[in-house]
This record gives C-alpha cells, structure tokens and sequence, in this order.
C-alpha cells in the first residue's frame, strides 16, 4: 500500500498536525507487512481517540433519555404491537440520523478533506436508504420469530447505535449544508425537545 | 508514587514505546527516522512508524516532548523540562526495581 494511501486512514485533524513528517518517516522506512499492521493498528487507535470521550458522553445522555421514552410508554399502556411499533419507528429515525452523520464525518474526513461535495450527498441518502430497508427488516424479523422478544431486541440496537447521534451531529449537518442541492431532513426527534 | 511516573503509565500500550522516545530524545533533538534507528540501536526493537507516531502524539499531547522549526519535513522533537523530569522519575523507578530483583536472585 502507498504511504499516502495509509496516511488517509488517519483522522483529518492527525493528519494536519503529522501528515507531513510522517509521510516522510513512512517513505524511509522499509516498507512490508509488519510497517502496514503498524500503521492500521496505530491509525485505528487515533480514530478511536476522536471519538471515544464523545461517544461515551452521548451514549449516557441518550441511554437516559431513551429509558424515559420507554418508561413513558410502558405507563401509558399501549396495547403490544402498538408499543413495540413506537419503539422502532423511533429508532428507524434516529438510527437515519447516525448513519448519515457517521457517512457524513467519514467522507468529510478521509475522503474530501473538509471540501463537501455531491459525493458526500449521494453517499448520505444511500446509506440512509439501507438503513431504512434494515430496520424494517429487523423489526419483522423479531416480531415473526420472538414475539415475546420484540421490544428487548430493538432497544438494545438503538441504545447502542443511537449513542453517537449527537456527537456527529454537528459535522453532518456542516457537511450537508454545504453540500450542492441538499436540503437536509429535518430532526425527527423534535418532539422529545432536542432539536436545535 | 510520583505523578509524572503515573502519567508515563496511563499511556497504556504506548507506554513503553513513549519512554523508549524519550530515552531516545534524552541527549538532543532527533527526527522521526533518527529515533527510530537510536531506539533499535539502544533496545533491539525498531519501531514501526504506526507506533512511533503514537507514542510522539501522546508525549506531545502531555507537554513532555516538543516540536522545533525546520525547513525539512522531518521535524525534529526535543524533550521538554516536565518531559526530562518525568523520564528521571521513571528511571529512578526502574534504577530501584532492579535493584530489588537483582537482590532477590542473589538471595534465592
């Protein structure tokens, strides 16, 4: 693999600060195996510096606000298929919203270097569409299977997908605005009062 | 047990490659390249530019090593003075765990 090709798996801020010498350092070295697991090993430990204080802060916050919802809807008494179908529409919306905002930081980061461009709109709605398909998938899938499963099943996939929704938030919707023709979607959200 | 010998530990798996730098950067400046090459020349291992630039991310970050101007893209890194004192507590550290050991296969 090309230096320049392993420096692109480095997070954009890295690669601002240190792109440069170490480029130069990965150009010395003799290259192989061993330099190529060094430098994957190394860029995925960056990545997971970014993001790991952000995600940890906005896995709490959502989880909480997430067992709010539920709580809520489990004293309203819903009848089950109605309270299970609130549960997973909800999650269908928001886990759009992180796709995009994860493919949105992805391509803002390693693929246009802050330059938003339609590429980044296209790459947005696709995966947003894929999304859409998996989670209908998913909630006919264990509603067919494990009747009595179906409200556990979900939770626990949106709690854990939907933690970083806030933290990338920003980013999306900095690159979406830029992008060329793209409106982006109003928050889905707006009625638990955490839209801006 | 000192704070910067601490520190020097939270770095976890960069740990160790963080002291061979500074042990590296303990007799002057040195680019990426010339690291790698005194540290293989003073442990045996060679680093790999992965693990190198970890370690430099870290130390920077912590205000222990530091960047100087140059014309070059390899930019040359010197050891602060915080870094210099926490490189002298964790070789104090080590210098009286191997005495300890050294001690105790004598006695065994």
């Amino acid at each position: 693999m090309k230096p320049a090709t392993l420096l692109r798996l480095y997070p954009r801020k890295w690669r601002d600060r240190y792109g440069d010498e170490f480029l130069a350092l990965l150009q010395d070295s003799r290259p192989g195996f061993r330099v190529l697991v060094d430098v994957v090993v190394a860029a995925a430990r960056e990545w997971t510096r970014v993001l790991t204080p952000t995600f940890a802060k906005f896995v709490g916050l959502y989880s909480l606000i997430w067992l709010t919802v539920l709580g809520m809807q489990a004293m309203m008494g819903l009848p089950h298929p109605l309270h299970f179908f609130a549960i997973s529409d909800q999650g269908r919306f928001l886990g759009t919203f992180l796709w995009s905002a994860m493919v949105a930081r992805f391509v803002d980061n390693q693929i246009l270097d802050g330059s938003p461009a339609p590429t980044s709109k296209l790459a947005v709605q696709i995966l947003g569409a894929l999304e859409n398909l998996a989670a209908i998938v998913v909630v006919y899938a264990c509603w067919s299977v494990a009747p009595h499963l179906v409200a556990a099943t979900p939770i626990a996939i949106m709690i854990v997908l939907s933690g970083n929704l806030f933290g990338r938030r920003p980013e999306m919707m900095r690159v979406l605005n830029q992008a060329p023709g793209w409106t982006p979607r109003p928050p889905s959200f707006t009625g638990l009062g955490l839209s801006s | 047990m000192s704070k910067e010998k601490d520190e020097l530990n939270d770095l976890g798996r960069f740990s160790e490659p963080a002291l061979l730098i500074m042990i590296s950067l303990a007799d002057g400046p040195k680019h990426g390249y010339a690291m790698t090459e005194d540290i293989e020349q003073i442990s045996g291992q060679r680093l790999g530019p992965g693990t190198l630039y970890g370690g430099i991310t870290r130390l920077e970050a912590r205000g222990w090593i530091e960047p100087l101007p140059s014309d070059d893209r390899r930019r040359p890194y010197k050891l602060t003075t915080s870094g210099h004192k926490v490189l002298k507590h964790r070789l104090a550290a080590m210098k009286s765990m191997a005495k300890i050991a050294t001690t105790r296969l004598a006695d065994a």
